[in-house]
């Protein structure tokens, strides 16, 4: 085999290796903004890490099709796409470490020595220096019959809004069945969307 | 201390009592869809809530000064994407039918089986 021939194969061999991988794509939803990212979703996609404290709750504030990824309302994620699940980091003493600090969230324990209340704003914390803590408010809005309607809260640009708790069996989904108006800052609800918001 | 014990004092420093919360209250305060189980959308968004609330000054990385009292700390610290590694795993040990959704006797069995 030619020196050329060998470097041929280990070429193609790196390429053959580099599609069996998955490829990792950071998409990001700036200001709450939509954001587009171009990708091939054929082979499937994964959220492997949520960047953003703002939620990341797929067909709500993220999803894709056949040639992109999409992010809305704060949602800053890398995604993975194609077939192979990349390496976790799970079985290394980092990873052991950090199963006992999340131990208690997942079974549902959450954290010792918290009560109730603190409970609450664990789950919505404001952005670390980016909003008083003061600034958190929730509220419940409901679409009545399937009808629109604004909810009588107007949101600032700088502000996030985020379904809290679902209450009706109909789907609250960004966009469609509930929204900001980007002029006015009012939130709204339609078909039949039912649900408690939180403003952080 | 060897390794092994290390990790099990974190983790036995890091659990509360399994009698804390009820297994649905717990998944009330995760819950969004209101289906009463906790799929990975919500455990993740819960988690990244969680990382974020510990990481104080906000670099993206929980310093070990960061680390909650009476846990194991990572000189190096942790960064998010290795706590929702360690949240995955997680949550697929407690999804005993592996569905993709924790419910509340999934909940009830995983504290049984692993009382810590």
């Amino acid at each position: 085999m030619t020196l050329t021939s060998r470097f041929c194969a280990a070429l193609a061999l790196l390429l053959l290796c580099s599609t069996a991988l998955a490829d990792r794509i950071r998409c990001e939803s700036r200001d709450g903004n939509y954001q587009s990212c171009p990708a091939y979703t054929g082979d499937g996609v994964r959220l492997v890490n949520q960047l953003s404290r703002e939620g990341c709750w797929q067909n709500d504030t993220w999803g894709y099709d056949r040639n992109r990824i999409w992010v809305t309302n704060g949602c800053r994620a890398e995604f993975e796409i194609g077939r192979v699940p990349g390496e976790r980091r799970g079985d290394s003493k980092e990873g052991e470490i950090a199963a006992a600090l999340v131990i208690g969230a997942i079974a549902g324990a959450i954290i010792a020595s918290h009560d109730r209340d603190d409970r609450r704003d664990d789950y919505y914390y404001p952005p670390s220096g980016s909003y008083p803590s003061s600034g958190r408010r929730g509220f419940r809005c409901e679409s009545r019959d399937g009808r629109f309607r604004y909810c009588g809260v107007r949101v600032s640009r700088r502000e996030h809004v985020e379904v809290r708790r679902q209450l009706s069996d109909a789907r609250c989904h960004f966009g469609r069945s509930w929204g900001i108006d980007r002029g006015s800052g009012q939130v709204w609800v339609n078909h039949g969307c039912r649900a408690e918001f939180v403003i952080y | 201390m060897p390794l092994a014990s290390l990790i099990l004092a974190a983790a036995l420093a890091a659990t509360p009592a399994p009698s804390e919360l009820s297994p649905e209250d717990a998944i009330a305060a995760i819950d969004r869809d209101g289906d009463a189980m906790i799929d990975w959308e919500e455990a993740r968004n819960y988690a990244i809530r969680r990382f974020h609330a510990l990481d104080v000054n906000g670099n993206g990385v929980l310093d070990a000064a960061e680390f909650p009292a009476g846990t194991d700390r990572l000189e190096g610290g942790l960064d998010g994407q290795a706590y929702q590694d360690a949240a995955l795993a997680r949550f697929e040990a407690v999804d005993g039918d592996r569905d993709g959704r924790i419910s509340a006797a999934e909940i009830r069995a995983f504290r049984s089986r692993d009382p810590r």
